[in-house]
């Protein structure tokens, strides 16, 4: 029985976390609304644990494919399972533990009702089983579904709390996501139409022997891709979405959009350029250039968008933004140094917004202002959580000892591998920005004294160890690189078709 | 609505509407069609009845606990379809390959465990169908 | 000119396709009216199923399945037919929680344009400034 579990574990990570999801509303049902939420966390730490299994035999044992139910690739679904996956289920099970351990505290209060709660829990598991489904697939078909899946649930997470503008944002990301789905779709018609195929490994082998006949039909197809992935995961000028989409979800909502919801189609947009169309092809198109000129516009835009938003939750969704644009950059420089650092950073950010967005939900909600003007001393009253935002801007703007740094430093890295200085200014460029936007909070906070002495307290115990664990992740992920670092180097590696690097 | 006329043909249709649902979702393995329309052909007679006689007597028929109580069995079932393989020493959703009797080619149970899947599928895209109507349909009030 | 327009015939299911999906994107960006953009996001998913069924077509096939009848008989790809029932599926899904969205707005705002809905919030959001 061991063996079964070990052999079949990526598919029974997915299997688990969808039928916990409908387990939910039966769950909530016939026992108390904590023993469902409890349950739920369990079952996500456990998927981590399996991630974390996963990712280790995938270090020592090297890649390897899953047939599911026998059927071999052409005919079947197959699953590859390489490094790319094992990192991105640790950064998946790493960050939603913790923010659904955080929401359970008073999730019923915050969206309204019980039976609201328990749709949310299943939301939220959907989400976070089509992530994992992300991470592990080798198959466009499989890719499709579950980019369906993300947005539609992500679209619901939204709406979980019952107001006007959370409502109304909701709407704007469904019309706006669903153009996306529509360009992939487009897409991947257009890569079945060329290929016949729908397995990623045997499209990139179909395009390496004739893609110098229609060169024109692949970069429609793949400028279909980028639109498509690009309005989901909020690439700079297709981000008019995301601000009023990530300010007006409750706190835990926000955090899983921004710091996961948008990396599983970033992680689909690496899979369809790096693994189906090719690391060849795609690093001798002009289309890595575009990406390193979006990504770099996404930094600064984003940033300086930042800068000018006094309500706290839109400022960080604005930095999402600019931090989406390092991922994009790392993606355009398509050399190992680049590519780690766009893994890196996917992980790091994932921590580090999920971690500055619940802090923020916390301020926000002991408080009741929600504007950075009116926070002058809430550093006082709430010490423990404006410590954690405190390490979450740090990590934000790249200081060493900090996950950020690890990531920027390997952009930084491949920037210059690349000979591209400008990439080097705008990296450093978006770093200072990074600080001017968030260290403003922390002056406001524990620099001025507070205006009138309401009785603030901290949060519940269960939402500052939530908040901590994710400080002990960014702390340790910067100091201790070396697993994680060998992980992603590994899955850039996979990427660009190298041979291990070890 | 109290139009005699459309109740009267209403209740005498729904038991094909339904029969036909069903056997649609059966025959998936074996003729166009399959889960997702047989479950739509019965959701959609669960949501003809609720049309014509009221929303009331459609709840007092098939409640609305019923259908998210299904709704959830039919995922469910689906997992659990796919873990036989597992449990019996292969892939998730394996078929022939875990010992499964296939049976005879063209008779009713000739698939294996598709049968069972699509049942499964069948009844959750019925009660989803059902269940968005209900949600919709008390928005509204 | 006379080749281009011999292929854009053969291949017109795809033209066909191509122009609908930009009708639907047309449709859900230009119109302010909120159900109007829900047609438009069914138009848009509707070109991508003539897309896919065309690329899995062959002209005289049948539907694949293996009736151990005629061993001649040209079957027609079920990948695309798979995929696509797939996308109605989640076109379903989407125009379900659109619709479902819709009516929470109208309760809100009392409207189902969208401008209107623009107007009302700055407005709202006017008089939240001016009362600070």
């Amino acid at each position: 029985m061991p063996g079964a579990i070990s052999e079949n574990l990526a598919v029974l990570i997915v299997v688990a976390l969808l039928s916990t999801a409908y387990i939910m509303p039966l769950l909530t049902k016939i026992r108390k609304f904590h023993v469902a939420e409890f349950f739920a966390v369990f079952m996500l730490a456990l998927a981590l644990s399996g991630g974390v299994y996963l990712a280790r035999e995938i270090l020592h044992n090297g890649a390897f494919t899953y047939a599911v139910g026998g059927w071999p690739a052409p005919w079947g679904i197959e699953l590859s399972l390489d490094a790319i996956s094992g990192l991105f289920l640790i950064t998946v099970g790493l960050v939603a533990t913790p923010i659904l351990l955080y929401a359970s505290v008073d999730l019923v209060k915050d969206v309204g009702s019980r039976s609201r709660a328990a749709w949310f829990l299943t939301l939220f598991l959907l989400l976070v089983a089509a992530l994992c489904g992300l991470g592990i697939t080798g198959d466009l078909f499989n890719i499709y579904v579950m980019v369906e899946v993300a947005t539609i649930a992500s679209c619901a997470i939204v709406a979980a709390r019952n107001d006007a503008v959370a409502v109304e944002a909701t709407f704007k990301y469904l019309m706006l996501a669903t153009i996306g789905s529509g360009f992939v779709l487009l897409g991947i018609g257009f890569l079945f139409v060329l290929t016949g195929n729908l397995n990623m490994a045997f499209i990139a082998q179909e395009l390496s022997a004739s893609w110098q006949n229609y060169p024109t039909a692949l970069w429609v197809c793949l400028s279909f891709f980028l639109v498509g992935f690009g309005v989901k995961s909020a690439l700079f000028p297709l981000h008019v979405w995301l601000p009023d989409a990530h300010s007006s979800a409750i706190a835990p909502s926000s955090a899983m959009l921004s710091s996961l919801a948008i990396k599983g189609y970033i992680i689909a947009l690496l899979k369809v350029f790096y693994v189906a169309v090719g690391a060849d092809i795609i690093t001798r198109l002009p289309i890595t250039n575009i990406l390193t000129v979006l990504g770099m516009l996404a930094i600064i835009a984003g940033a300086l968008f930042a800068l000018a938003q006094d309500e706290l939750k839109r400022r960080l969704a604005f930095s999402t933004v600019s931090q989406v644009g390092y991922i994009f950059l790392g993606i355009g420089l398509g050399n190992i140094q680049g590519l780690t650092g766009t893994f890196m950073h996917i992980l790091s950010h994932a921590a580090t917004k999920s971690l500055l967005f619940l802090a923020a939900g916390a301020i926000i909600k002991q408080t009741g202002k929600s504007r950075i003007s009116e926070m002058a001393g809430v550093g006082f009253e709430m010490p423990v959580t404006l410590g954690v935002f405190a390490v979450g801007s740090l990590s934000m703007i790249g200081i060493p000892l900090f996950s950020g740094f690890v990531s920027k430093w390997q952009l930084l890295l491949g920037s210059l591998a690349r000979g591209n200085y400008l990439a080097v200014i705008v990296l450093v460029g978006g770093s200072l920005l990074a600080a001017a936007y968030l260290l403003p909070v922390l002056r406001k906070a524990f620099f001025e004294r507070p205006t009138q002495s309401a009785a603030v307290t901290e949060v519940a115990y269960v939402q500052l160890v939530a908040m901590l664990f994710l400080a002990v992740v960014i702390i340790m992920i910067g100091t201790f690189p070396g697993v994680v670092l060998q992980l992603a180097e590994q899955a850039a590696a996979t990427l660009l078709g190298l041979e291990v690097l070890l | 609505m109290t139009d005699f006329i459309l109740k009267r043909m209403v209740s005498l249709v729904l038991p094909f509407v339904q029969m036909l649902g069903l056997y649609v979702i059966f025959h998936g393995h074996l003729s166009p069609g399959g889960s997702f329309s047989g479950g739509i052909i019965t959701g959609l007679s669960l949501i003809a009845f609720s049309l014509v006689f009221g929303l009331e007597r459609g709840q007092e028929k098939v409640s609305e606990r019923m259908m998210s109580l299904v709704e959830s069995f039919g995922a469910l079932w689906y997992g659990a379809m796919g873990l036989v393989g597992i449990l019996r020493g292969t892939t998730f959703l394996m078929n022939k390959g875990a010992g499964v009797p296939l049976g005879a080619p063209g008779k009713l149970y000739s698939g294996g465990l598709i049968l069972l899947i699509t049942l499964g599928v069948g009844l959750k895209v019925a009660s989803t169908m059902v269940t968005l109507f209900v949600a919709l349909m008390e928005e509204e009030e | 000119m006379g080749e281009l327009w011999s292929r854009i015939l053969q291949n017109y299911p795809y033209v066909f396709a191509l122009a609908l999906f930009a009708i639907g994107i047309y449709t859900i960006l230009t119109h302010s009216n909120l159900f109007k953009k829900v047609i438009g996001i069914n138009i848009m998913e509707g070109s991508t199923y003539i897309l896919f069924i065309a690329a899995g077509n062959i002209r005289g096939g049948v539907a694949p399945i293996l009736d151990m009848g005629d061993p001649e008989l040209v079957y027609v790809h079920p990948l695309p037919q798979a995929l696509m029932l797939t996308g109605i599926v989640v076109s379903v899904s989407v125009t379900a929680l659109s619709l479902a969205l819709i009516m929470k707005l109208y309760r809100f705002y009392g409207t189902v344009d969208a401008k209107e809905i623009m107007k009302i919030r700055s407005e709202v959001r006017a008089n939240a400034g001016r009362n600070q």
